[in-house]
């Protein structure tokens, strides 16, 4: 696999985005990220009367000599969401000479942390292992943070089977504070709805993202084929492959695309599913764009 | 049907190779995927398989192996035999000088070679071409020749000459091969128009419309410094006026013109006239544009000089001699006393009388009355006989060339000798001229130094052959022996032989003809022959001595060859034409080259839709 390398014009552009909640962010610590809750920022947020005992250095004295009553002045709160990011770190993902599935994974992976790191959030890096999370960065605030963290996810070995359930439900997941990305190739039959729901229950932003390479995408494999499993020795698919198994695949394929989107749309998450091949910087300021998952 | 390659069917053992590849190759391909979730799950969606797609593998072996065995059988050449449909063709082609008019840039000999390509062309395969080349000699070219290509490419080397040509060869030739073959399909490629060609079908080339002058029958002559030129001029299509040009000693400005007035088909004389002291040649042009070139030009050489030579007498008493030379001969005659003789060099003729030399000199000699053998003579001297009786001697009656020449005009009678000398160890073959009782006493032939040798074995003065009428002619006779013109003339016309005089020094004998073409004369022989095959000036080439001599000579174009519309004589087969077609061929080496390239797509065509198509 290349080394991930972030380009500096690359983090420039990306300063410009920012990411859209669709839920109330309920962290624990002040930030840059406006909640629906009443708190103590400086953006305007309405008014209600006077009752004793409030702060009196929030009262409207200006509708008060209008009005000749007493209301309060109220405001939005701010705070700090957490971003989490989990990647798929099987073996599927890093199959073939150019291991492009895990370079792709990495890279988004990278711009959405940096993303977060620049709107004041916490972000935190897992891999899932088979039913293990890993964490490979964890709670990081700040650009130098960042910047000191970023090559950790170059040391990630994408090897064996990876289970999202089992992985992503037991983890502490937090609750209403910010966004969950789940990187993978979604190649499998283990239920990984469990953790979407896990996660929307908890009341958190959702965005899958599924990576597939090119091969997978439009098989190129012709005549009596035996294929093994990576992940799996022991499980292999022996058919002669043509055009008839060929298109056969291909419903298969859109089946399982189809089957992760509505899944997510349903519940409020966000799906993109993006070949392997694609430039980064069109997965965010494109695909991402147009999902309106950023701004 | 048989194979020109049979081995080529070996070509076949590829087939059982090819299916065992197929069996070998037939197996599963392993290969590691990032999940087979994929294809496993494909399984659902699989619909009934198209029963094309199951066959591909086994159309893709059917192909290879049908583009093996027809490339085998491509390689074996499959001849198939076709009952009854080729022909035995018999091409004449009339090579002579009027085939060479133009029409169009072209060539009538041209076209009729093009003729021939195309019916060869379109022949079935199978047929056989004979190609009978009439041109000065007539030679046939190929015969019952099978192989379009070959026939093709010996045709493209046939030339045409410049003259006349003779047809009674080439008739036989044909009536041969008709007799052999009654269905010999016979064409005759001509300019010439025949009333009556039976079972010869006339292919002719040119039209009576084309336009063409001649000159012919030259002459020239110098009176003090004025040359008249004289020639006949003739337009064989069209009453014309004809510009015509006399060029002198090789100018190439014209010493004069005139504008002559023509009608069709008459000859008319022209003469010319220009100021020169002397000429070695002159030049008449028809300077008028025609469709055939060589004819419109005529060269006159002048020679006289050339031929000069000079003669020496060793004798006391050359009064007869010297009398009957002066008759015949313009050369000049040095005669010295014997006591004089020096070894004198330098002489076409040394006539030694009542003298023999202690070496025979570099030239023609005659020994006449010579009583001492002398060495490279070709005899030598057993004795004198002088006799009681006068005894006559008796001509030769012998019929060959050079006696006949010899003893031209010679009656041979009535002469006696008193003395004669009786000779032995004749080791040259002389020719006998006259005898006396076997003994040769007049004979002629080539010393051993290869010089002309007349030989008279006795004294004149002992003879009354110097007072016979005889004597004259007889010295004339061997005086024309012994340094003969090399020439008799320097007119000539296209196809006719020149007789070229081979005196015994003349060494490396050739002619050069307009072309530039060597071409080496035969001076083994009295005579060497030259044949003219074209018209323009030929250099006849010689070395006398190790002096290079030259002489040119003119070889103009045959009149009848000048005539656009000649007819030619009847050109009939005998025997009754008939239709029988020989068994062709075919040869279906296209139609196999096309069912490879249709396997090759076919197969490249299965491939490409296992491989590509539909991803």
């Amino acid at each position: 696999m290349k080394k991930l390398v972030i380009e500096e014009a690359f983090l420039s552009e990306l300063e410009a985005l920012q990411t859209v909640l669709k839920n109330n962010v309920a962290g624990m610590f002040g930030g840059n990220r406006q909640t629906k809750n009443f708190g103590s920022s400086c953006e305007f947020a309405d008014y209600r009367d006077y009752i004793p005992g409030d702060d009196i250095t929030k009262i409207d004295w200006n509708a008060y000599a209008r009005f000749d009553k007493l209301y309060q002045k109220l405001y939005f709160d701010e705070r700090q969401m957490h971003t989490k990011i989990y990647i798929d770190a099987s073996r599927s993902m890093a199959h073939g000479a150019d291991s492009e599935k895990a370079e792709q994974a990495i890279k988004i992976a990278a711009a959405f942390a940096y993303l977060s790191v620049c709107e004041m959030d916490k972000v935190s890096i897992y891999v899932m292992r088979g039913g293990q999370l890993e964490e490979v960065v964890s709670g990081i605030v700040g650009k130098d943070s960042y910047l000191n963290c970023v090559n950790k996810l170059n040391e990630i070995e994408f090897d064996g089977d990876a289970k999202i359930s089992e992985a992503i439900v037991p983890s502490p997941v937090g609750r209403g504070d910010g966004l969950s990305i789940i990187i993978s190739d979604f190649l499998t039959d283990e239920n990984f709805e469990r953790a979407i729901d896990r996660l929307c229950e908890q009341k958190r932003d959702v965005l899958c993202i599924q990576v597939l390479s090119r091969e997978e995408i439009n098989p190129q494999m012709r005549g009596k084929m035996h294929l093994f499993d990576s992940e799996t020795p022991s499980r292999f698919f022996r058919k002669k492959i043509d055009q008839d198994v060929v298109r056969a695949y291909k419903d298969a394929f859109k089946f399982v695309v189809d089957r992760i989107k509505n899944y997510c749309e349903a519940r409020g998450a966000h799906y993109l599913f993006t070949p392997a091949h694609t430039p980064i910087a069109d997965v965010i300021f494109g695909n991402m764009v147009d999902l309106e998952v950023l701004k | 049907m048989r194979f020109l390659f049979p081995l080529g069917l070996l070509g076949l053992i590829g087939i059982p190779i090819v299916i065992i590849i197929y069996i070998l190759r037939n197996k599963f391909n392993e290969q590691t995927v990032p999940s087979t979730y994929l294809w496993e799950l494909s399984e659902r969606f699989f619909k009934r398989r198209n029963p094309l797609s199951g066959l591909t593998g086994i159309i893709s072996l059917i192909l290879q192996i049908l583009t093996i065995a027809v490339l085998s059988l491509a390689i074996a050449r499959p001849i198939f035999v076709l009952p009854n449909t080729a022909l035995e063709y018999c091409f004449i082609l009339d090579a002579s000088g009027s085939m060479q008019m133009q029409s169009d840039r072209e060539t009538r000999f041209d076209l009729a070679k093009a003729a021939i390509e195309e019916r060869i062309s379109d022949a079935r395969l199978g047929s056989t071409y004979t190609l009978i080349h009439v041109s000065t000699e007539t030679t046939t070219a190929y015969e019952r020749l099978s192989d379009k290509a070959l026939a093709k490419e010996l045709l493209a080397d046939l030339t045409c000459s410049n003259g006349s040509v003779q047809y009674t060869d080439s008739l036989a030739a044909a009536q041969k091969y008709f007799n052999e073959n009654p269905s010999f399909a016979v064409s005759l490629f001509t300019d010439k128009t025949y009333d009556a060609h039976d079972n010869v079908e006339i292919v002719r080339f040119g039209s009576d419309t084309d336009v063409n002058y001649a000159i012919g029958d030259v002459d020239g002559s110098l009176t003090g410094n004025l040359l008249t030129a004289q020639a006949n001029v003739i337009s064989y299509t069209t009453d014309e006026t004809l510009t015509v040009s006399l060029y002198v000693n090789g100018k190439t400005t014209p010493a004069k013109t005139a504008d002559i007035a023509v009608k069709k088909g008459e000859a008319t004389p022209v003469t010319l006239t220009a100021n020169t002291d002397a000429y070695d040649s002159f030049r008449l042009v028809i300077e008028n544009e025609d469709s055939l070139s060589f004819d419109n030009e005529i060269i006159s050489y002048n020679q006289q000089s050339e031929a000069a030579y000079s003669i020496l007498i060793v004798s006391e008493t050359p009064f007869f001699l010297q009398v009957a030379l002066d008759v015949y001969t313009d050369s000049k005659i040095d005669v010295i006393e014997p006591d004089a003789y020096q070894n004198n060099a330098g002489y076409g003729l040394y006539i030694f009388h009542s003298f023999t030399p202690d070496t025979l000199p570099d030239g023609a000699v005659w020994l006449i009355n010579s009583t001492k053998s002398v060495a490279n003579s070709g005899f030598s001297i057993r004795g004198i006989i002088e006799t009681d009786d006068p005894v006559e001697l008796v001509k030769s009656d012998s019929t060959s060339t050079t006696t006949r020449t010899l003893l031209q005009g010679i009656n041979g009678k009535d002469i006696y000798l008193s003395e004669y000398i009786k000779y032995s160890g004749m080791y040259t073959k002389f020719t006998t001229l006259f005898s006396y009782n076997a003994h040769p006493l007049i004979f002629a032939g080539v010393n051993a130094l290869g010089n002309r040798e007349v030989v008279f074995g006795f004294d004149l003065h002992k003879s009354d052959l110097p007072m016979s009428t005889d004597f004259e002619p007889l010295v004339c006779n061997l005086l024309a022996y012994s340094c003969p013109d090399v020439l008799d003339r320097t007119d000539y016309v296209c196809g006719e032989d020149v007789n070229i005089n081979i005196t015994a020094n003349m060494k490396n004998v050739k002619a050069i003809s307009p072309d530039g073409e060597e071409i080496y004369v035969d001076n083994t022989a009295d005579i060497g022959v030259l044949h003219l095959e074209r018209v323009g000036t030929y250099t006849i080439r010689f070395s006398v001595s190790g002096e290079e001599k030259n002489y040119l000579i003119y070889s103009s174009s045959p009149d009848n060859e000048s005539n656009p519309t000649l007819k030619g004589e009847s050109f009939s087969l005998h025997g009754t034409q008939q239709y029988e077609r020989t068994d062709g061929e075919y040869d279906p080496l296209l139609i196999l080259f096309i069912c490879l390239a249709l396997l090759f797509i076919a197969d490249w065509m299965v491939y490409c839709y296992e491989k590509y198509q539909l991803r």
